[in-house]
């Protein structure tokens, strides 16, 4: 008995779609070939999950770690993103996608770090500085890749991708000293402030040493399956990491002065910025006949 | 006038051209509409009809993911309900694609994971109508096999079955493949090498001709209709892509002509992705004329309708049965589908009673169609029939086109072997009495012999000729005299 169910099960296995109509069964999907689907048009959200890191070098004197600059050296944060895309078959499998789309990178990081703080003007002690830092920048994103058919749900995308800054960067940092310490940030009153808050905008052609860069060029590698929710149109999650190049010019020379009663200006050196993303995102794909 | 003769030329050498390129489309503008009586959003598509034209079957998977089969009436041009088929009809995971014979009483489905079982994955399944209830039953492994086995079609009288696989033998895809009926059982199919290729062949439909055959290919691409006609040697003719408005950049299945009309019903897909029913008109390759042929068979005392009475389609000139159908167990209703161009007997039979031939000459120009020809048996007993049977002008020497129902006769005679007969020969009113008395007793005396030299006793077999004196129908019409001459018997205890 147990192999008679087995013998029936088979078949069920094997041939579960097929119909009266149709040998092969329904098809759950139309095939993305240049003869019978020429193009389809996408519509896709999402978000971008983006990582940051540089090296922070200091050329002459090491401070103590940590200190409040410290939080410079990476950051990640998640932002949306949305794109109108074609995709073009050329072959059986194989495809062209291009897209254009809107995407917002912005990245964060927070930490505590060491700094001098002076007592009565000559008693210098150390009080701990809670800092984050916040970026943004907002992209045009332009996209081509060649597409290729795993499986007829799942495929992988290849190819360049070029970001154009939309607008100026923003940059907000915000610094607190402890508030059990008697220690703060002077203010231009005169006052003294335990929470030091700074906003920044800046622009590729603003007038500072290293500006953010006005686009970027890297490659995207994407993979994504298709959920047919009707004939002609169909839901598409797709994930694709990012690799670009520095969203800023150049490397940053500066001067770390959190210790600066101590050891003074120290130079330092933010080298090789750079920002990955992982962009995950569900699109709506029409079929034009 | 040279120059004139040139022009002339050109004229025709451009019109043959547009000839080779769309000989169809000249002069008839072919519409292709939506049916929205039979579509939904499901697939929908038809595959045959019944009853003389007066029932369609429609497969569909509109209720869930299931193609299940659907019959709707269709009368005068008008879509009646639809109706699911159940109990047998509907155990399996997938059943639709169904054809029939013209009276309705045979259908082959086809049917995915049935609960009968099969020979493997999709399999035909044959279903005899008694009253209500269907009787089904796998084809068997003549016909089925382990491979995807669907779309069968029949020819109008239920003597082909044409249907499509993908079982390996073919020219490869899915292919067409022919069977013959063999008694109760069918020969083991072969395929329509002709019409098959690489691609896939599927969807075939026979017309009501017998002889018209139209199917479906994406040799070309997308799944287009064609249509091949069969050759005097029983093979089909080259297949012919049907033009456009009937061919799209869609594809096209189950091209079905509509009986007794110039139209034809179609299944498409539509831009959302499913098959839709359209209807075609006029139908830009139209089979043969068929002259539909629908009744009743009745008890001539009782005026009972009769079911299960043997409708017998005899080719009278080659003398071959061409069908043998069943009048309706409930209705006594019988349909008939008679190609153009020859002359048939019909004859009903059922036991008890004595049979009734009916001689039908279809000609090419169908006036009547359907004609309706109401079929009445008198039980044996003191049982009365005219005898088909055909002579010459002035002569008495029986024609080959009487044999089959002298052997029906005799075939009676030794099925109750008690009964006697009176032969009584009629003529109409030209000539004298005495002429033809002697003339309808010759004939009467003919039939006798024919009888006696197949086996019946001769003192079992009276006769005598009534001459004209006994017409059936007063009147000095051509017709009229046509009826008058015949041979009556009468079956006598």
């Amino acid at each position: 008995m147990r192999w008679r169910c087995m013998l029936l099960l088979f078949p069920l296995l094997l041939y579960a779609q097929e119909d009266v109509l149709r040998p092969r069964g329904a098809p759950v999907f139309e095939p993305w070939t240049e003869a019978r689907t020429p193009i389809r048009l996408g519509l896709e959200g999402g978000i971008s999950w983006n990582s940051t890191s540089q090296s922070i070098t200091y050329t002459g004197v090491q401070p103590t770690p940590p200190t409040p600059m410290d939080i410079f050296k990476s950051g990640s944060g998640i932002s949306p993103a949305a794109a109108a895309a074609v995709d073009i078959g050329i072959a059986p499998k194989l495809g062209l996608q291009f897209k254009l789309g809107y995407e917002q990178k912005k990245w964060s990081n927070s930490g505590s770090g060491i700094a001098d703080c002076v007592y009565f003007l000559d008693i210098v002690s150390d009080v701990s500085v809670q800092s984050r830092y916040t970026v943004q920048a907002n992209y045009l994103a332009i996209g081509a890749a060649l597409r290729y058919d795993l499986t007829p749900q799942l495929w992988l995308t290849v190819g360049p991708v070029y970001h154009r800054l939309l607008g100026k960067v923003r940059q907000t940092e915000r610094y607190e000293v402890d508030p059990t310490s008697d220690c703060g940030f002077i203010g231009p009153d005169g006052d003294l402030y335990r929470v030091l808050e700074i906003e920044a905008k800046i622009g590729p052609d603003d007038p500072v040493p290293t500006p953010p860069s006005s686009g970027r060029f890297g490659a995207e590698l994407g993979i994504g399956y298709r959920i047919p929710l009707s004939p002609g149109l169909e839901l598409l999650p797709r994930l694709s990491g990012q690799l670009l190049s520095s969203p800023r010019s150049g490397d940053v020379n500066t001067g770390d002065g959190w210790r600066s009663l101590t050891l003074g200006l120290l130079p330092v050196q933010w080298k090789g910025l750079s920002l990955y993303s992982v962009l995950l995102t569900v699109g709506v794909w029409f079929t034009i006949q | 006038m040279q120059t004139a003769v040139v022009l002339v030329c050109m004229g025709c050498a451009v019109s043959l051209v547009h000839a080779q390129i769309q000989p169809r489309a000249v002069g008839r503008t072919v519409q292709v509409v939506p049916v929205p009586e039979l579509n939904s959003s499901a697939d929908d598509f038809v595959t045959g009809f019944a009853r003389g034209g007066q029932e369609a079957y429609l497969t569909s998977s509109r209720a869930g993911d299931r193609q299940r089969l659907y019959r709707l009436s269709y009368e005068q041009g008008r879509w009646g309900e639809s109706g699911r088929l159940g109990g047998a009809l509907s155990d399996a995971t997938h059943t639709g694609a169904a054809t029939l014979t013209i009276d309705g009483n045979l259908m082959v489905f086809a049917a995915f994971q049935h609960e009968l079982g099969g020979q493997g994955r999709t399999d035909l399944y044959i279903a005899e109508r008694h009253g209500r209830r269907w009787e089904v039953r796998n084809l068997g492994p003549t016909v089925n096999s382990p491979y995807w086995d669907s779309q069968p079609c029949f020819s109008a009288d239920g003597e082909l079955l044409i249907f499509a696989s993908d079982r390996p033998g073919g020219s490869g895809g899915t292919d067409l493949w022919m069977s013959r009926r063999q008694g109760r059982g069918w020969s083991a199919p072969v395929p329509l090498s002709r019409l098959n290729t690489a691609a896939d062949e599927m969807a075939p439909v026979l017309a009501p001709d017998g002889r018209t055959l139209y199917f479906a290919s994406n040799r070309d691409g997308n799944f287009d209709i064609f249509v091949s006609r069969m050759q005097a040697d029983g093979s089909f003719g080259r297949a012919e892509k049907l033009a456009t408005p009937v061919n799209t950049s869609a594809d096209e299945f189950f091209f079905v002509p509509i009986p007794g009309e110039d139209a034809a019903l179609l299944s498409r897909t539509t831009a959302a992705g499913d098959l839709d029913v359209f209807r075609v008109v006029p139908n830009p390759e139209p089979p043969e004329p068929v002259l539909m042929v629908q009744g009743t068979v009745l008890d001539a005392r009782s005026n009972d309708p009769l079911g299960g009475a043997v409708i017998t389609i005899t080719d009278l000139r080659t003398r071959r049965k061409l069908a043998e159908l069943y009048s309706d167990e409930e209705t006594g209703q019988y349909y008939v589908a008679l190609p153009s161009g020859r002359t048939y007997s019909i004859t009903a039979s059922r036991q008890g009673y004595l049979f009734y031939s009916e001689r039908f000459d279809v000609g090419r120009n169908l006036r009547e169609n359907p004609l309706t020809k109401d079929i009445l048996l008198t039980p044996i007993e003191g049982g009365r029939t005219r005898l088909l049977v055909f002579f010459d002008f002035d002569k008495a020497e029986l024609k080959e086109e009487s044999f089959p129902d002298l052997d029906r006769l005799v075939e009676l005679l030794r099925a109750y072997p008690t009964l006697r007969v009176l032969i009584e020969g009629h003529t109409d009113d030209v000539g004298t009495d005495e002429y033809n008395d002697r003339l309808s007793q010759r004939r009467a005396d003919a039939v006798k012999q024919y009888l006696v030299q197949n086996g019946i006793a001769a003192q079992r077999i009276e006769t005598k000729g009534w001459g004209r004196r006994k017409p059936l129908v007063r009147a000095t019409t051509e017709e009229a005299r046509a009826q008058n001459r015949r041979v009556e018997i009468q079956l006598l205890p």
